[in-house]
């Protein structure tokens, strides 16, 4: 019972620490992409600000949209980015680790996404429906590249005949830098690389925002929502973000110490911080003029292809 | 310790989250000025165009996958033997990647 208890508290916790966190990481990426571009950068709490205005703002919902899954489908994205959270573990810890694996990971993670779709569909707008396809078709495309890296560090588990490979909990127990060559060493290095290149994708960010496109499509799949359900996709992109930088973690840089919880969680943070920052922050401030016109073939063809010869290095 | 998916407890937390988010999104402004321009979707002012057709969508998304679409057209000819036969090679692909 007090286990349960336990539990049930360690939920509330992250249902509501995965929230702030995602918003005040969202200031501090907003911050260090103005200081990048010389300029001064909104407040770190302005997410919040954000926030709290759209609360309080009108909730349109457009002539003859199809209301009950316009107004749905913004709870149904922020909580399954925050149940992603659940799985992945934070600082050695996940709440059900243990009933579930990498597997339904990546399958949760479409979750937030394909509500978003729904909702740019039911929205009876030509430009949300544009957003929407887009945004379908971006999905399939980085889905491909990010289950390959994903194998790798299952792979290596395997090979060295641990069990439970696709548990996070035992991919996390285990420094997979440590399982390889120096060859292979290159090859996780060039899987690091295409997870950060996959991150702006996961998020819709510059160069991969065709399904946001505000000066072609006006918002793209969000063009039509305002007021409480913009703010519900805005706190879910903020989640999603802590909980695919959580992911990328788990899978590469676990380096699990044996220290007070507090402490790896200070930990946790700084590498959180450090993998937001060059993998979201960096790229989307190199890459704020740069257009990506035929974004399946870069996706599943270099990109994976990339990925591929990561994956060559680590066999041989 | 083996891992067992539990869509029981899944969808118990979905549900805790949803609440609690629900409450949340409780907290928000409703109303609106229904019945007003306020409620049109949103076009630059203009009437929707009727002229957008599927190909206009994602010229990109058509444009990488041309070679593709134009194979599997020119393999299949409205003929249902042809997706029967289509189905039963790649079940035989893959069946025989499994095998290694």
């Amino acid at each position: 019972m007090s286990n349960l208890i336990l539990k049930f508290a360690m939920m509330l916790v992250v249902i509501f620490g995965s929230v702030i966190l995602g918003l005040l990481f969202k200031g501090i990426d907003r911050i260090l992409n103005a200081k990048i571009q010389k300029r001064v950068g909104p407040p770190i709490w302005q997410p919040f600000y954000d926030l709290k205005k759209l609360m309080i703002k009108e909730s349109i919902i457009p002539r003859k949209a199809v209301k009950w899954i316009f107004e749905l489908s913004p709870l149904v994205s922020l909580a399954a980015s925050i149940l992603i959270l659940f799985y992945i573990p934070i600082a050695g810890k996940s709440i059900l680790g243990n009933s579930g694996d990498l597997i339904l990971i990546i399958y949760l993670f479409i979750f937030p996404g394909l509500s978003l779709v729904l909702g740019a569909f039911s929205s009876n707008s030509p430009y949300t429906n544009l957003g929407g396809q887009r945004l379908v078709i971006n999905m399939l495309g980085y889905e491909f590249p990010l289950a390959i890296v994903c194998l790798v560090p299952v792979w290596l588990i395997h090979q060295n005949g641990f069990a439970n490979i696709f548990s996070l909990s035992t991919i996390y127990a285990h420094n997979i830098w440590g399982l390889v060559d120096p060859i292979g060493i290159i090859g996780l290095l060039i899987e690091v690389m295409v997870i950060f290149i996959i991150i702006a994708g996961e998020l819709s960010k510059t160069p991969f925002d065709i399904e946001a496109a505000d000066s072609e499509i006006a918002g793209g799949a969000l063009a039509e929502y305002s007021g409480r359900n913009l703010a519900m996709f805005y706190i879910a992109e903020a989640v999603k973000t802590i909980a695919f930088g959580s992911l990328f973690i788990a899978l590469f840089f676990p380096w699990n110490i044996e220290a007070f919880f507090g402490i790896k969680i200070l930990i946790y943070l700084l590498k959180l911080l450090a993998v937001i920052f060059i993998g979201l922050t960096i790229v989307r401030t190199m890459t704020s003029r740069f257009k990506i016109s035929r974004l399946t073939r870069v996706y599943w063809v270099y990109i994976s292809l990339f990925a591929f010869t990561g994956f060559l290095f680590i066999l041989l | 310790m083996q891992i067992i998916w539990q869509p029981k407890i899944a969808l118990i937390s979905f549900f805790l989250i949803f609440f609690s988010i629900f409450l949340f999104y409780l907290t928000g402004e409703k109303k609106y000025k229904k019945g007003t321009s306020q409620a049109i979707p949103y076009f630059s002012g203009e009437a929707p165009p009727k002229h957008i057709t599927l190909e206009n969508i994602y010229w990109g998304f058509f444009k990488d996958l041309e070679k593709l679409y134009k194979f599997l057209t020119k393999i299949q000819k409205e003929n249902a033997n042809d997706y029967i036969f289509s189905f039963i090679f790649g079940l035989i692909i893959f069946l025989l990647i499994l095998n290694f």
